[in-house]
């Protein structure tokens, strides 16, 4: 094989798209569950609410899944139906932290099988930040635009923020009645927002308005986090599923990658089946690790032995749930979606370096239950409390930029797991950045009640709950062990690359995949000028 | 097991059901052994006098909400409710399906009434230690 990938995620799919384009041969290694990915539901949610007898299965599960007790701190809302996603990770990836809790997968498609889709390019300041290579960074936007579809304004107040017009966006999708009305509200009144460093528009999502190929235009079944239809949401899954049936892709599932070592001009990596516990040896010319962060720097621990600790940068996330007073009991009408309706920027010094980004949802196809369990209510007047709340129910999520902390660390200790070590983790927030996460909750609460939004809560996640991880194997200019070269290549190795964010060295509070995409093209596009 | 029988009839009564679809029942009793909310005897007990007194459900629901949400008659209610939501015949009490007038004083209301069921209920399981 020429080249050997890790992982089927996000950035192994874009990776693996470049490499299986220059007909060298591509072998790509993963534990690769693969369960549950329902592409074309029959009807939408409210035919399904109010004829199909078979429902319940569909919303709570063969084994009523999504009633179960949450075991991770940030899975809390998981559907039945991306269960799989985090299956088997705290047998296989166990994580010993009393502060820190990442959501990690080894499904095929890994966590890219829950992305939220949001797509947004790093401004010029955040890209330097990372010490990300800012020109070519931006063309590499451009590509995966092409080849995901992203669907987006082209110009409004966020777009600078989304896109910056490093690449063209099919038409957004339909508001929903009540984002409608709040955004009407907003561009009414957006002077004075942007005075403040404050500015909402339409968010750039994965998601097709417009046929790309054999995916089709989303058709607003409003059963998002079930399902996903004419595969209109990008899952890397597609990218994958089309390569291997191209016969260009050697997909290789069932096997946890655990380390790798060189002899001369190959690279080895030693692997565990994940069903009988067999190890196996695979071989390539080169490596490119697309593991996700933790995933890359526990095979980098374990074969390049040296270090304890190894820093790590996670993005602080606060949920707010806000009630829209003018929808408060209007009756749900029309097309809905349930994936973020804007995009609200909080760009502190106005210059786009620190920008702390909200999605904005409305909340109806997860259920009414799943909000009954955490209101301090008796069920039934919270029943009838919910008819009015929810559909004037919006959840905004906010992500806090995040940089290195000396604290802050992942180390691997030797365990009694399958592959005889746990990840020890740390993180924990200084007093400026606690003040600096309080300070932009606050100023998003007023913002949000300026357009008539009463915030019902703000709920920081557990560490861990943005799902961003990054800055593991932070970019170096000169060499040093656990390091990555400006190229991609790990310091130290020969053959071995790097291809998702364990090089980033600042976070920025925005949706991460896009870049983490561009990133993993950028990096197989060197590999392959490399030879 | 007619206790269970009973128990889900009162449980669906309670959240709004006015009559009880073939099938509820014995999706509950299902539901109970696959989730394993067994009530311990002193759960037991309250359970046994909430079915004998179904008026008392809203201030002890209400009350455990407040200082024992994870109690599991509170887990058995929710499961009743998830139940009922993804069925076909009372979904219209979990849709917002026409326009509600009045909606902010209801809200307001609504939301008044079952915070002070909550005190209530709060106050009479710590009087008579029920939970």
């Amino acid at each position: 094989m020429d080249y050997m990938i890790i992982g089927s995620g996000c950035t192994a799919a874009m990776a693996a798209e470049t490499l299986c384009g220059s007909g060298k041969q591509v072998l790509m290694i993963d534990a690769g569950l693969e369960k549950g990915i329902i592409t074309r539901p029959e009807e939408d949610f409210i035919s399904k609410r109010l004829h199909n007898q078979e429902q319940s299965r569909f919303f709570l599960g063969d084994e009523l899944e999504a009633l179960g007790e949450a075991t991770h701190p940030n899975i809390p809302q998981q559907t039945a139906q991306r269960t799989f996603m985090s299956a088997l990770t705290e047998r296989f990836l166990p994580i010993g932290s009393s502060n820190f809790f990442p959501v990690e997968s080894l499904a095929l498609g890994g966590l890219g099988n829950g992305w939220g889709l949001g797509s947004y390019a790093f401004s010029t300041a955040e890209l330097e930040k990372c010490k990300l290579p800012v020109q070519p960074m931006k063309a590499a936007y451009g590509t995966i635009a092409q080849r995901i579809g992203i669907s987006g304004e082209q110009e409004d107040d966020a777009s600078g923020y989304c896109h910056g017009e490093l690449f063209s966006t099919q038409p957004s999708i339909n508001l929903n009645p009540s984002a409608a009305d709040l955004y009407g509200r907003y561009r009414k009144r957006s002077k004075g927002f942007i005075e403040k460093g404050i500015s909402m528009g339409r968010p750039s999502l994965a998601l097709l308005t417009e046929q790309l190929n054999d995916r089709e235009a989303y058709g607003y079944k409003d059963l998002d986090f079930y399902a996903n239809e004419g595969n209109s949401a990008y899952r890397p899954y597609i990218t994958i599923k089309k390569l291997v049936d191209k016969g260009v892709l050697n997909y290789q599932s069932g096997w946890l990658a655990i380390s790798f070592s060189e002899k001369e001009e190959v690279v080895t990596v030693e692997c565990l089946n994940i069903g009988t516990l067999e190890k196996k040896c695979f071989h390539a010319r080169k490596l490119v690790l697309c593991a996700g962060t933790l995933g890359s720097s526990r095979m980098v621990m374990r074969s390049m032995q040296g270090r304890e600790k190894l820093p790590i940068l996670c993005n602080a996330y606060t949920y707010m749930p806000m009630a829209y007073l003018p929808f408060l009991g209007r009756q749900h009408t029309g097309q809905l979606c349930g994936l973020a309706q804007l995009a609200m920027f909080y760009d502190i010094h106005k210059d786009h370096s620190d920008v702390a980004m909200a999605s904005v949802y409305n909340y109806r196809s997860l259920l009414n239950f799943r909000i009954l369990k955490q209101m301090p209510l008796n069920h039934a007047d919270g029943r009838k409390f919910l008819q009015l709340l929810v559909p004037s129910l919006f959840i905004a999520g906010i992500f806090h930029p995040a940089g290195y902390q000396p604290q802050n660390h992942i180390q691997l200790k030797p365990s009694a797991s399958p592959t005889g070590d746990s990840l020890f983790t740390n993180y924990t927030y200084t007093d400026q950045e606690e003040a600096l996460i309080k300070h932009t909750e606050k100023t998003y609460a007023a913002a949000f009640f300026k357009l008539r939004c009463l915030v019902l809560k703000k709920m920081r996640t557990a560490t861990g709950g943005s799902i961003h991880y990054a800055g593991s194997l932070p970019f170096s200019d000169t060499e040093k062990p656990y390091h990555i070269s400006p190229e991609g290549k790990l310091y130290g190795t020969r053959h071995v690359h790097v291809a998702d964010g364990s090089g980033f060295s600042y976070l920025p509070g925005k949706g991460l995949t896009l870049s983490l995409m561009a990133y993993a093209h950028l990096t197989a596009t060197k590999i392959l000028a490399d030879g | 097991m007619p206790d269970t029988q009973q128990e889900a009839t009162v449980l669906a009564k309670y959240i709004g059901a006015k009559e009880i679809v073939p099938g509820l029942l014995p999706r509950y009793n299902e539901a109970l052994g696959r989730l394993s909310l067994q009530l311990d005897s002193k759960e037991g007990l309250l359970m046994q006098r909430l079915l004998r007194h179904p008026f008392l459900l809203p201030l002890v629901d209400g009350g455990l909400a407040l200082v024992q949400p994870q109690h599991t008659i509170r887990k058995r209610l929710l499961l009743m409710s998830a139940l009922m939501e993804t069925e076909t015949d009372y979904a219209g009490l979990f849709l917002t399906k026409d326009n509600i007038a009045f909606a902010g004083i209801q809200f307001l209301y609504r939301g008044g009434m079952a915070v002070l069921k909550g005190l209530i209920g709060a106050c009479l399981l710590k009087c008579l230690r029920w939970s």
